[in-house]
């Protein structure tokens, strides 16, 4: 009972101080993917800390007055990994400061073309090249030297005067960097080179330090997620209570211990189970059971059949006079006199070969079963 | 320590305060109210260490017939104990009982009676006595579960006993039958009396009727005094378990009754009953009982056989059987004829046994192997049939080999074992072959 007593109680402490570790501890603040604080596999945390430790002011944001406000000398930064609002969009192509597009690589985004002057288009990427070398006369690209291919998509110049690396066989390519008439623009195709999972890998990291770090101010924009399931930062959940009336809350507390102090009521036993010894027992079939699978298993329908013959012999033999040592002449004769039924079928059926399928010996054994029937039934 | 059912409800209560005060406050208090009070209500209750508990018991019941555990409470305190009893017990026992609070005054006592309907043979023990003692609120309990011994024994259900009847009608008749009979072997000379129209002529005493002057004949009866053994085998054969679904029982429920019966009819029948029962060592041993007393001493003793998984020792069992029997006996071997286990077992005494005493083999057949044979829908069941063909084949052949060295071999199904190994005891009795 002691015993009970301390395990339910070190339970209860356990219980206790899992839920005060869940509610003191602060939530983790960003779980947004690609953001720059978000230490995760698929956040850019990583990214993040470097470039600010090389001296890049690094501002990320969702909101579109903080692209607009971006200076000359800057770099905004866009992950394009859903559709983009036609303000945004706009805000992107007018600001003055220079514009990487990180382009998801997948078909659900805006069309990253939209945001280089409409001189890029996007293309399969072909299966079979994880790893493209740059193989152009971009610097950056040169200095990376390999990049992660696992785009569905990748990048195809519409124009000349649009520099693309990182081709795969056919004509997609993974970066392309053009100038329009009011800023310079790269974008590069694929996830995994900003993200922490996979910025180590290959010259990922050397990609994304270079093209993002081209000047001191880096203003990351993540386009906020229209999900209606997503809690914006700021408001709250409608608290249930606030539509019942004051006192409701108390009073579910009170219900709550109720229900507590009926557990204990109910929970108490009145007094420890009875343990009772069980006799012994086997099933009693279980030689005969044995030797029927051995049987069956061997297909010994021959023995079978034998001992299905010799049992009925034995059974009818005293009913109708003879005994099972007669000839099988005088047991047939006798038979055939006591049942009435051919000689020459119960020769096949007492004396025959025996049966070859288990077809023919389910026929045998009912067919002994019937004349034993017969012959008890007189 | 236990709460009744008062508790929860009277938190519940706690809503009307709560409803006028609506602040955590009220809640917190209102709990820690009901807490303080069954608290009190605890430490008002009577210990249940202080009252005193007897029990009543029968010391036996046969199987499947209903009796009553009798708890007594004496409050020797001078406060009222409201106090809940459970009489436990194995589950076999089925208990059944109401748990009513009893409100014991001081000094007075109260009874409280579990039925008790048992559902297995054998010697039943008394588990805890669980105690509940409320306080005046009856809001909480002092709980303790205290030791009150008791053993009920619970004898076989000797059902084969609605055959007795017709068996010592047949015990009649061959008594009966002695006056007519001329004497031989299995009579002995009973008494004189005068000739009567019908009685057989052969029979006249020439002597005494020279002497009374009047026609005397001798009558004869029965042997009496004879000696008869009821082994039964609780090796590995007695557990299983035989019978189709609803009337399935052990293969050492069906010896029992045999036992029980034969000691019925055999103590009526003037013999000297002797029981044993066997299989690595001995379970039971119960040698030549008074007459009259054999049914009684049969079933305390056989309410304690369990099967056990082992082999029968039978040189031991043999060595038993004369130990027990010094004169030519009747041995009723309750056991299986199973061709598999016969030479290495059974098979090395039985020549010697039957040589010194008369041997009946009473084998329990399993009635679902019959009802195999009946239906054959398919191979499988033909396989079935075909395996239980063999071994009863085989099982025939070896109870002929018996039956010549003498032994008289009785197969039944469960229920009809008891009256068969009777009838073959009336036959050997009216051939004389005691």
């Amino acid at each position: 009972m002691k015993k009970l007593l301390i395990v339910t109680g070190v339970v209860l402490a356990l219980f206790a101080g899992l839920i005060a570790a869940t509610v003191f501890l602060p939530e983790s603040p960003d779980r947004l993917a690609n953001s720059l604080t978000n230490p995760r596999p698929e956040g850019a945390r990583a990214l993040g800390q470097v470039l600010a430790q090389d001296g890049v002011a690094v501002n990320q944001t969702n909101s579109i007055a903080d692209i607009a406000a971006a200076p000359a000398d800057s770099t905004v930064a866009v992950v394009l990994e859903t559709s983009l609002s036609e303000d945004e969009v706009a805000a992107l192509t007018q600001t003055p400061a220079d514009l990487v597009v990180i382009y998801s690589g997948s078909g659900f985004s805006t069309d990253p073309g939209k945001l280089a002057g409409g001189r890029l288009g996007v293309q399969d990427w072909s299966w079979g090249y994880p790893a493209p070398n740059a193989e152009c006369a971009d610097a950056d690209a040169l200095a990376a030297g390999r990049l992660s291919g696992d785009v569905g998509y990748g990048l195809v110049a519409f124009d000349d005067r649009v520099m693309t690396c990182f081709a795969d066989g056919s004509y997609a390519s993974l970066y392309a960097d053009l100038t329009t008439s009011r800023h310079r623009v790269t974008v590069v195709a694929g996830l995994s080179w900003i993200r922490n999972s996979g910025i180590t890998d290959m010259g990922n990291a050397a990609l994304a330090l270079r093209t993002l770090g081209r000047h001191d101010r880096l203003t990351w924009y993540l386009p906020a997620d229209r999900s209606p399931t997503t809690v914006i930062p700021g408001s709250q959940d409608v608290d249930s209570f606030e539509l019942l009336p004051p006192w409701s809350r108390p009073v579910f507390g009170v219900l709550l211990a109720a229900a507590a102090a009926a557990a204990l009521w109910q929970g108490r036993r009145f007094g420890a189970l009875v343990r009772e010894p069980l006799p012994v027992e086997v099933p009693a079939s279980e030689a005969s059971a044995g030797l029927a699978r051995l049987y069956r298993q061997a297909g010994a329908r021959g023995h079978a059949a034998a001992a299905l013959r010799a049992a009925t012999i034995q059974r009818v033999a005293a009913r109708v006079g003879v005994t099972t040592s007669d000839a099988p002449d005088t047991v047939i004769s006798q038979l055939a006199q006591a049942s009435g039924a051919d000689p020459a079928a119960l020769t096949e059926a007492l004396y025959g070969p025996p049966p070859t399928t288990d077809t023919g010996l389910a026929i045998l054994a009912e067919t002994l079963t019937d004349l034993e029937r017969k012959l008890s039934s007189r | 320590m236990a709460i009744s059912g008062r508790v929860p409800l009277l938190v519940l209560l706690g809503v009307v305060p709560t409803i006028m005060w609506p602040q955590p406050l009220t809640v917190i208090g209102w709990v820690v109210l009901v807490v303080i009070v069954s608290g009190m209500d605890l430490l008002a209750a009577v210990r249940p260490e202080l009252l005193q508990f007897s029990r009543e018991l029968p010391p036996s019941v046969r199987l499947s017939e209903t009796t009553t555990s009798t708890v007594t409470v004496l409050n020797p305190t001078r406060r009222q104990a409201r106090v809940q009893v459970r009489d436990a017990w194995p589950p076999s026992a089925t208990p059944a009982a109401e748990r009513p609070l009893l409100r014991v005054n001081p000094g007075s006592s109260l009874r409280q009676l579990t039925e008790l309907t048992p559902t297995r043979r054998g010697d039943l023990a008394a588990a805890a006595l669980t105690v509940r003692s409320f306080g005046p609120l009856r809001l909480a309990a002092r709980q303790r579960s205290l030791n009150v011994p008791g053993v009920l024994r619970v004898l076989p259900e000797f059902r084969s006993r609605s055959h007795l009847p017709s068996r010592l009608a047949r015990l009649r008749e061959l008594d009966g039958q002695a006056s007519v009979q001329v004497r031989g072997q299995g009579t002995e000379f009973d008494s004189l009396r005068e000739y009567a129209a019908g009685d057989d002529v052969r029979s006249i005493d020439w002597r005494a009727t020279a002497r009374a002057t009047r026609t005397m004949v001798r009558t004869w009866r029965p042997e009496r005094d004879r000696h008869v053994l009821m082994m039964l085998d609780s090796s590995r054969w007695a557990a299983g378990r035989i019978g189709g679904a609803g009337n399935d029982q052990l293969r050492l429920d069906a010896g029992i009754e045999a036992c029980l019966l034969m000691a019925a009819l055999g103590s009526a029948s003037g013999d000297r009953m002797s029981l044993l029962v066997a299989d690595a060592e001995v379970r039971q041993r119960l040698a030549g009982t008074a007459k009259g007393s054999a049914l009684a001493a049969f079933a305390d003793r056989l309410s304690l056989a369990e099967a056990e998984l082992t082999e029968t020792d039978w040189s031991m069992v043999a060595a038993q059987v004369n130990q027990l029997c010094r004169q030519r006996s009747l041995v009723v071997l309750i056991t299986g004829l199973d061709p598999a286990l016969y030479a290495e077992g059974l098979g090395t005494v039985l020549g010697q046994l039957a040589h010194s005493h008369q041997i009946v083999i009473a084998h329990v057949t399993d009635p679902t192997e019959q009802a195999q044979l009946d239906e054959t829908p398919d191979a499988n069941a033909a396989y079935d049939a075909a395996a239980s063909a063999r071994l009863w084949l085989a099982t025939q052949a070896l109870s002929n080999r018996v039956h010549r060295m003498g032994v008289e071999v009785v197969h039944a199904d469960p229920d009809h074992l008891a009256p068969a190994v009777c009838d073959t005891y009336l036959a050997l009795k009216a051939t004389g072959r005691l």
